[in-house]
């Protein structure tokens, strides 16, 4: 009996934590969602109604003609993919050096990069927006996913270096004794093998690079290369803020990455255990 | 050198080369312009010694800045640490909604901060927004509330912004670190009759704290750093009252162009992240 008391009251306890943490976090959504709904009209009421009248579903399709938005959508890919490609291609062979070679200065390296995690964009931008107007890269794609891979090493390296240690080295000693070369061994054995943290890594990294502020806001002027989270900012910059198309651009632009990170939990808590924590 | 050492340098050359031409060489190129006059568009006149640091300190608002920054970091870092670690000991425990509830805490972190922060203006918003809207229907208030235009309550509305947003990531990690605690040591404690107020105390609590200080560091350093919600919500006004010196040296920057007084600050945020750094590495290498 008191045991079952007991049980009672830690259900209880459980839920007075859980309920409004999850009420909380869902309550903006709810709104972002109603707001996205409503009319014009029924945007600028004090006080604002829960629900819209009567939902209109036409926002949805206004919103592209309001903005660029197609274009902002095609630009969001073109700094997420590029950055990716870039970080990930240039971290493997790093992490691999550092995972299977003693080499000297390795924890030189390691510490260097591990600092280049601790420093915001803040710290170097003016710098670097200097850097880049005298390059004349300023409102370019190549501007943004060079200074995104290079914000990303850190995360990327220390990532894929946990990854590729828990892989027994003898695998790949093995393919090699068989005739791989070094470089065949890396690509058909620890490569595949690694996937997972490979995938966790490209993950991080689109995310970071698709939902990134500061940098853009300071390379980038031109409206026809904004991404999507400039694109959101410029509404506000507007004489009157349209909300209800602003939620619907927000609710769209965070829908792709919300589906991602559900699709990838599993690989996301894992990915953090392997490399960040160890 | 081996033939082994030689390939070693080769594989992290490209690294080497992309983090050196975009973070550290500006490090150190801004830490030069911060001992020199700079003109409108930032580019060198002649060395000033540590004139754009004094021009800083004589600023009136700069130690309104600094309390700022100070209160954003620590007073957020520690409620979201503390929500955190409540939240992550209840979900590594078995009960009906657990995977839901895990998937609602993702939200926050899958959509961007800036995403987040223009929502919560927009939910803030004295006449318009749902906030107030809220707290009247539950009886709390019964006067519209301008939560982003009082200098008193903007900043601890944008702390509790702040704190909805981290907390994803710092109970996750925490969540992780928990699992990774073998089963076997709660099952040994049972056995030796201890509550689970001693449990946690002395087994779960002590074993979580590597993980528990990573979290922590980690979350200063972004809080520090954090740009987006000021600078969405209430860009630092009214009258740089909500300012951290974060949104302040970018305002100096690229708002007024006074490129020297913002060199200087950035000197300053890099050894404050430094003195970070150097306490969060050596945490690390510890464990």
């Amino acid at each position: 009996m008191n045991l079952r008391i007991e049980k009672c009251v830690d259900r209880l306890l459980i839920y007075a934590v859980v309920v409004p943490v999850v009420l909380v976090i869902l309550f903006p959504f709810f709104v972002m969602l109603c707001t996205s709904l409503k009319a014009e009209s029924e945007i600028f009421v004090s006080p604002p109604a829960w629900f819209p009248r009567k939902p209109v579903f036409k926002n949805y399709a206004d919103i592209w003609r309001y903005v660029r938005l197609a274009d902002y959508f095609k630009n969001s890919g073109i700094y997420a993919v590029g950055t990716t490609v870039l970080a990930v291609c240039v971290s493997i062979p790093a992490a691999y050096a550092t995972a299977r070679i003693r080499f000297r200065g390795r924890m030189v390296f390691l510490f260097l990069i591990l600092v280049t995690q601790m420093f915001s964009p803040i710290v170097v931008i003016i710098s670097l927006y200097k850097m880049m107007a005298v390059y004349h890269s300023l409102n370019t794609y190549r501007s943004i996913i060079v200074t995104y891979a290079a914000f990303n090493q850190a995360f990327a390296i220390w990532l894929l270096t946990g990854y590729f240690s828990t892989i027994p080295r003898d695998i790949e000693e093995a393919a090699m004794i068989d005739g791989c070369s070094r470089f065949s061994a890396v690509f058909r054995v620890l490569i595949p093998l690694a996937r997972p943290g490979i995938v966790a890594t490209v993950i991080f990294v689109f995310i970071w690079a698709w939902n990134e502020f500061l940098i853009v806001l300071t390379f980038i002027s031109t409206d026809r290369l904004w991404p999507l989270t400039l694109g959101v900012y410029g509404f506000v910059g507007k004489y009157r803020v349209l909300w209800h198309y602003l939620m619907a651009v927000s609710l769209l632009t965070t829908l792709p990455v919300v589906a991602l990170f559900l699709i990838i939990e599993k690989e996301l808590v894992s990915g953090l255990t392997a490399g960040a924590i160890k | 050198m081996t033939r082994e050492q030689r390939i070693a340098y080769v594989c992290i050359l490209p690294s080497v080369v992309l983090v050196t031409a975009v973070i550290f060489y500006p490090v150190i190129k801004t830490f030069i312009n911060a001992f020199y006059a700079l003109d409108l568009y930032g580019n060198m006149e002649h060395f000033a010694g540590f004139e754009n640091f004094r021009r800083l300190f004589k600023e009136d608002i700069f130690i309104r800045v600094l309390l700022n920054t100070l209160f954003w970091t620590f007073g957020m870092v520690a409620v979201t640490i503390l929500i955190s670690l409540i939240l992550a000991l209840v979900l590594n425990l078995r009960f009906c909604g657990r995977k839901f509830s895990r998937a609602v805490l993702l939200l926050p972190w899958a959509a961007s901060l800036m995403i987040s922060a223009l929502l919560w203006r927009w939910l803030f918003n004295g006449d318009y927004g749902m906030v107030n809207r809220l707290l009247r229907d539950l009886g709390l208030i019964n006067h519209t509330v301008h939560w982003l235009s009082t200098p008193k309550l903007a900043f601890p509305s944008m702390i509790f912004v702040g704190t909805i947003v981290s907390i994803p990531f710092d109970t996750i990690t925490l969540l992780a670190g928990l699992q990774s605690i073998p089963q076997e040591l709660y099952e040994a404690s049972k056995v030796d009759g201890a509550n689970k107020a001693t449990t946690l105390t002395r087994i779960v609590l002590p074993l979580l704290k590597p993980v528990f200080f990573i979290v922590t560091t980690l979350e200063i350093i972004y809080t520090f750093n954090s740009f987006p919600i000021i600078w969405i919500m209430t860009r630092g006004e009214p009258a740089n009252q909500t300012d951290t010196i974060i949104t302040y040296l970018y305002k100096k920057a690229f708002l007024y162009q006074d490129f020297g007084i913002a060199s200087a600050l950035s000197v300053f945020i890099f050894l404050f992240l430094l003195l970070f750094s150097v306490i969060y590495a050596r945490i690390l290498y510890r464990e």
